[in-house]
C-alpha cells in the first residue's frame, strides 16, 4: 500500500474512533447533568410505534421491506425505467 | 426475448437478492446465539437501561461508520478489491445491486456482526427500527430512482 494512502487510512480512523465514541460520550455527559442513574433501575422493555413493532407483518426489517421493494419495482416499471440496459454479463469495461 | 446475457443477469440479480437474507441471517444468529454468551456472559442485556432514542443514535453511527470503513478498504486495499468489484461491475443501478457482492463480501459484512453484539447487549429494538430506516436508504440509494 501506498504511504501516503496507509497515512490517510491511519489519520480518518483515528478521527472515526472520536466520531464512534461520540454518542456514547455525549449519552453519559447528558446523564450526568440530570443526574440520572439509569442502570440503577430494572430494564424496562422498550416499545417502538408500528411499522417498526417487533413481530409485525409490516414491520421494515422484515416483510415490509418485501414489499416496499416490490411498490419501488412497480413505480420503477411504471416510469419505464426498467427498459434494456443490461449488457451480457455487465463486466466493467 | 432476452438474450442469454441477460437472463443469466436477471438470475444473478435475484440470487443476490435472496441469498443473504436466508444465508446471513442464520448465520447473525447462530453467532449472536452462540459464541456471544461464551465470550461475553456478563453482556447480555447489560445495556437495556439505554433509552430507545440514545440507542438509535449509538447503533446509526455505529452500524454506519463501521458499513463506511468496511467499503472503503475494500476499494483502497487491493486484495480485498476482489470481493468488492462485482458490485461495481453492472452497467445500471437497480435494487438487486444492493446485495450483489462476492459471497465473502456478504459474510463478513462486519457492521452486521457489530450490530449483533449491541443487540446481545440489550439494544435490539433500536437496532430494528434503525435497520429498518437503513435498509429502505441502502435499497433506494441503489433503484434507478433518484
Amino acid at each position: 500500500m501506498a504511504p501516503a494512502i496507509k497515512a490517510r487510512i491511519i489519520r480518518n480512523a483515528i478521527a472515526s474512533l472520536v466520531i464512534y465514541t461520540l454518542p456514547v460520550a455525549l449519552m453519559f455527559g447528558s446523564l450526568a447533568l440530570a443526574q440520572a442513574h439509569p442502570w440503577e433501575h430494572l430494564a424496562i422493555p422498550h416499545t417502538t410505534p408500528h411499522p417498526l413493532r417487533p413481530g409485525s407483518f409490516f414491520q421494515l426489517d422484515r416483510y415490509g421491506l418485501v414489499l416496499f421493494t416490490l411498490a419501488l419495482g412497480a413505480v420503477k416499471f411504471l416510469l419505464s425505467l426498467y427498459d434494456e440496459h443490461r449488457r451480457g454479463n455487465e463486466r466493467a469495461s | 426475448m432476452m438474450s442469454t446475457g441477460a437472463v443469466t443477469s436477471a438470475l444473478l440479480d435475484i440470487v443476490c437478492f435472496i441469498l443473504p437474507k436466508i444465508v446471513v441471517a442464520p448465520i447473525t444468529a447462530y453467532f449472536s446465539l452462540r459464541p456471544l454468551p461464551l465470550v461475553f456472559p456478563n453482556l447480555h442485556g447489560a445495556y437495556a437501561w439505554v433509552s430507545f432514542g440514545w440507542a438509535c443514535l449509538i447503533i446509526a453511527i455505529a452500524d454506519d461508520l463501521t458499513r463506511y470503513w468496511y467499503h472503503r478498504l475494500h476499494h483502497e486495499i487491493l486484495w480485498l478489491w476482489r470481493f468488492h468489484r462485482t458490485h461495481h461491475s453492472a452497467s445500471y443501478m437497480g435494487m438487486a445491486m444492493a446485495s450483489q457482492q462476492s459471497i465473502l463480501y456478504t459474510l463478513f459484512f462486519s457492521p452486521t456482526y457489530l450490530t449483533a453484539i449491541l443487540v446481545f447487549a440489550g439494544l435490539g429494538p433500536a437496532a430494528i427500527a434503525v435497520r429498518s430506516v437503513k435498509s429502505v436508504i441502502t435499497l433506494t440509494a441503489h433503484s434507478s430512482i433518484p
